[in-house]
């Protein structure tokens, strides 16, 4: 399964949730790959904490590997395992009965590109080779309406990738900049819809396949907020009532919602991976949080949650 | 001295079971008109017809000295078992005197093999070969390679279901003829990277569709004891109750256990260079070991199925 993680806006979580749905899905026993296909700025390196690719490694990243002119010599996009090479030492711990946790990293003088037949063949080549390995390859694309998602439509509508499923998550926060921003980059003018169509995707088919994750989310009725005045708890209440309007008529309502995931202390301070450690052990990150990636990784994979796709 | 330098990957074909010999044609019809040859025993194996692709690119040697090599590599494509699918590339180093690219006419008329202008550095290419990062591919044969496995795996005739997942391996070889190597000498190295790469010193050429075949045979075997190794480590021994680890177990019994025939279809050369590797690193060894594993496994399931809780694992 190729799993495509976008967002309209830049900054809404998408990498460090995408990392955090790989890592919990490799923990329980999935085989998954995290490709960072945000050229310009290709930060998983620095969540999964690889020293020396966090901002993308210098040679054979995946910019490389897709647009290398030199056609000869292109072999294999570079490939990191997580579980050896993490900084963390709670990562180097792989626990027994979970799955391969490979990270494709980009490349440091990166950027974004146009349209390209070459790197579109390779990109093919690419996800089928992976899709091969992996039971699950999540694809971190970068914000906004890019040639990377344009690229990665034309791949999926490949004769090649024909029985590959493919699945789409749309990050965005929960606000009333976010909400409209999220529903233009699926539904609007050169949005993933429309790009996709233009590709050879049907459009039914495709729109049943992208589904929105809520991010940074406040819940009004949560204990963390337990210290608010009865008033303000009120006037929050009414701020989510509002959103939640506003999110029905982008069509980003509930039906179309696969994950909502908490404000979390942790994720608000630095971008990291939340280990059970941190819950347990440490108590400095909530278990909501990583309740809430357990669940969208779980969810990912359950077909019935993705009718039509 | 002569050198041979070649690729084989390997990967489960992308077809939910093993597909009959009909289909097995028209998947590996490389090239317009040409037949794929197809034979039942020891075991069902089909080779497609050789295809070619010209090169005219910088061949580098370990020292970092450099000479353009102008000419075709040869491909092909295998399937094994009606399951296991393999593409091979392979070029044949010549020197030439001189420094000047001839008409294609002349290429052509030599297929599979790659002219060096100038002075070559034969052990020295063996090794840059050998060694390179998997990013990079000696004249681009791993792509060539990759290519064929790409314009298999998505033939109409297949069902698109793999039967397990497994990483496609890719072997690297070098045959160096040397006219005064005495037995032929063949050594068998897996990089930490993954990569497998072997290195053989013959006297006599012989030629190239019994290197191949030796190559590829060891590359299917290499393969089959790779992907089972990785079905056994999913299974979660000693994690899950064994009647899941059962379950898990599965696509091996099903897909794998019964394609081990090393050497079956090699020529006398071949089955002296596999007798050579058989006594180190052993994949025969290692590859028995881990079946009587699953049988374990598979036995100790049915005697435990008796008893209620492990019952309503398997049937749940
Ligand atoms: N659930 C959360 N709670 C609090 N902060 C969060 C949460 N999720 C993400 N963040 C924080 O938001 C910031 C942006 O996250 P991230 O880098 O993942 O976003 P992005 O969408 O990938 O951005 P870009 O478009 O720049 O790649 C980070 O500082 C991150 O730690
Ligand atoms: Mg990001």
């Amino acid at each position: 399964m190729l799993v495509f993680a976008a967002s309209d806006k830049g900054g809404t979580g998408r990498s460090v949730t995408s990392c955090n749905v790989v890592y919990r899905s490799a923990l329980a026993g999935s085989n998954v790959c995290y490709l960072d296909f945000d050229f310009g700025s290709p930060t998983a390196g620095s969540i999964f904490q690889i020293t020396d690719a966090a901002r993308g490694v210098r040679k054979g990243g995946l910019h490389s590997y897709l647009l290398d002119t030199n056609v000869a010599p292109t072999g294999e996009a570079k490939r990191i395992d997580v579980w050896s090479r993490s900084a963390r030492a709670s990562l180097r711990q792989r626990p027994p009965g979970s799955g391969k946790l490979m990270l494709f990293p980009g490349d440091e003088d990166g950027g974004e590109f146009g349209p390209d037949k070459e790197a579109l063949r390779r990109c093919v080549h690419l996800f089928q080779a992976l899709d091969e390995e992996f039971d699950m390859c999540l694809i971190d694309l970068s914000a906004g309406r890019s040639y990377a998602t344009q690229l990665v439509l034309e791949a999926t509508a490949d004769p090649a990738l024909r029985g590959v499923t493919a699945r789409w998550l749309v990050f965005h926060r929960w606000t009333r900049q976010h909400i409209p921003a999220a529903g233009g980059l699926v539904y609007g003018p050169n949005g993933i819809l429309e790009v996709g169509v233009d590709a050879g995707h049907d459009r039914e088919r495709l729109r049943a396949a992208i589904k929105f994750v809520r991010t940074a989310v406040v819940d009004p009725d949560s204990v963390e907020l337990s210290g608010l005045r009865p008033a303000q708890v009120a006037w929050l209440r009414d701020c989510d009532e509002d959103l939640r309007n506003l999110a029905a008529t982008w069509q980003v309502g509930r039906s179309a919602v696969i994950g909502t995931v908490p404000l979390d202390p942790v994720l608000q301070w630095r971008e990291q991976l939340i280990s059970d450690d941190d819950v347990v052990a440490r108590d400095i990150a909530n278990s909501s949080t990583v309740e809430a990636f357990g669940e969208l990784s779980r969810r990912l994979a359950v077909d019935d949650d993705w009718i039509g796709a | 001295m002569v050198l041979v330098l070649g690729e084989v990957q390997t990967t489960a074909l992308r077809h939910s079971g093993g597909i009959p010999q009909g289909f097995a044609e028209a998947a590996l019809a490389l090239t317009a008109g040409e037949r794929v040859r197809v034979s039942e025993r020891p075991i069902s194996y089909a080779v497609s017809p050789r295809t070619y692709t010209g090169v005219d690119c910088t061949i580098e040697a370990r020292s970092g000295a450099k000479v353009r090599g102008v000419g075709t590599l040869m491909g092909r494509a295998s399937l094994t078992g009606g399951r296991v699918l393999q593409c091979s590339v392979v070029a044949r180093l010549e020197p030439v005197p001189g420094g000047h690219r001839r008409a294609w006419s002349h290429y052509l008329a030599r297929l599979g093999v790659v002219e060096t202008l100038g002075r070559t550095d034969i052990p020295g290419t063996a090794a840059a070969h050998l060694s390179a990062d998997r990013s990079v591919s000696t004249m681009g044969m791993g792509a060539f390679c990759g290519g064929l496995v790409g314009r298999i795996q998505k033939s109409p005739v297949l069902d698109q279901q793999l039967p397990l997942r497994v990483r496609r391996t890719v072997l690297r070889w070098a045959a160096v003829v040397n006219e005064d190597a005495e037995d032929p000498k063949v050594l068998f190295t897996v990089r930490e990277d993954g990569l497998r790469e072997i290195k053989l010193e013959l006297a006599a050429p012989g030629a190239i569709d019994g290197l191949l075949d030796l190559f590829e045979d060891l590359a299917l075997h290499d393969w089959l004891l790779t992907a089972l190794l990785s079905v056994i480590e999913q299974s979660r021994i000693g994690v899950e109750q064994p009647a899941q680890s059962v379950v898990r177990l599965r696509p091996a019994v099903d897909h794998l256990l019964h394609l081990w025939m090393p050497a079956a279809r090699l020529d006398e050369f071949g089955q002296s260079a596999w007798k050579a590797l058989e006594s180190r690193p052993g994949l025969t060894r290692q590859w028995d070991a881990s079946v009587k594993r699953i049988r374990d496994q598979m036995a100790m399931a049915a005697a435990l199925v008796d008893r209620q809780p492990e019952r309503a694992q398997l049937f749940r």
